[in-house]
């Protein structure tokens, strides 16, 4: 039992050094002290609107509809639904500098990601409500709902 | 069990070896997405609402280098005991986050293997897939505690 504690003590040492040695060269260089804050707009009570298939499809032939993919673009090339484009939640601040006006000019903006375990959806529907933009629903199925109704994926280059 | 077909499974240094491979591979991939991207780990982390927003970084940070030091010594065959009850107890961490939020409803990203919002979204399936890796875990923790009681080494 004492070389056991003995030995998960040392690989926990060891870790924790690496882990703070590594955080402090690296570029990130966390303040690992400081609470987390969600970079999501602040005390936004925003609940985006949740869609299921029947109704994305309505909205997806409408004139006026913008149709966003939350995911990344290595995600989105690998398939995604037709006619949507690419907006990596992740990256949101530089895509909306480049496409943020036309959005506004959408009548309805349709979000998914890559099913109901994928909260990238939700998070860019928030934060593109902070920015102004009001008609927004979320698709939560997905990528996968719309394989499993058994549609068919586009593959092109990410915008 | 019968002594020889024990023997055979908690004795057999090359089922051994693959068990520490293949689990040692795993988690060594499994950290690296989140090493080199600690922010976004921190917030699937926070997305699981299992942790206080004053304990995300600590974990976000320290945790995948856990992840990656034991899967190394793991393949490496040093404190072999450590490593995978370190494994198996974060194995069991996992299982228990993702069913607990399953049960609540609320819907995430794993970031178990990968920080991409492509990846792992069927949380059943992740739960297998930590159920499966508990399998090796638990046969090399235990092989080679029992292999060092039959030795007759000391505490």
């Amino acid at each position: 039992m004492k070389k056991l504690t003995i030995e998960i003590v040392t690989i926990i040492l060891v870790a924790v050094t690496a882990a703070f040695f590594f955080n402090l060269i690296s570029g990130n260089n966390i303040n690992i002290f400081r609470p987390y804050k969600s970079d999501l707009p602040e005390g936004d009570r925003y609940e985006p609107e949740v869609i299921d298939i029947e109704i994305f499809k309505f909205y997806l032939g409408k004139k006026g509809t913008i149709v966003l993919d939350a995911r990344t673009e290595d995600d989105f090339r690998a398939g995604h639904i037709p006619g949507a484009a690419g907006f990596n939640t992740r990256d949101f601040e530089r895509i909306f500098r480049e496409r943020g006006e036309l959005l506004k000019l959408g009548k309805t903006i349709l979000i998914y990601c890559s099913g109901p375990g994928c909260t990238d959806s939700s998070d860019l529907a928030i934060k593109l409500h902070g920015k102004g933009i009001k008609e927004i629903f979320v698709f939560k199925g997905g990528i996968e709902e719309w394989i499993s109704a058994g549609d068919e994926l586009e593959y092109e280059e990410a915008d | 069990m019968n002594i020889e077909r024990e023997k055979k499974i908690f004795e057999n240094g090359f089922l051994l070896l693959i068990c520490r491979t293949v689990l040692g591979f795993v988690f060594i991939y499994a950290s690296i997405d989140k090493i080199l991207d600690p922010e976004t780990f921190a917030q699937i982390l926070h997305n699981y609402k299992l942790l206080p927003d004053f304990f995300i970084y600590p974990p976000a940070i320290i945790l995948p280098w856990v992840e990656l030091i034991a899967g190394s010594f793991l393949i490496a065959g040093i404190f072999v005991r450590g490593s995978s009850l370190i494994i198996n107890l974060l194995l069991i961490i996992f299982i228990h986050a993702i069913a607990f939020n399953l049960l609540r409803g609320i819907s995430f990203d794993c970031g178990c293997f990968s920080l991409s919002a492509g990846s792992g979204s069927n949380a059943y399936l992740l739960l297998l897939r930590d159920l499966l890796l508990l399998i090796p875990g638990i046969l090399i923790y235990y092989s080679y505690s029992r292999n060092r009681r039959h030795n007759g080494s000391k505490n």
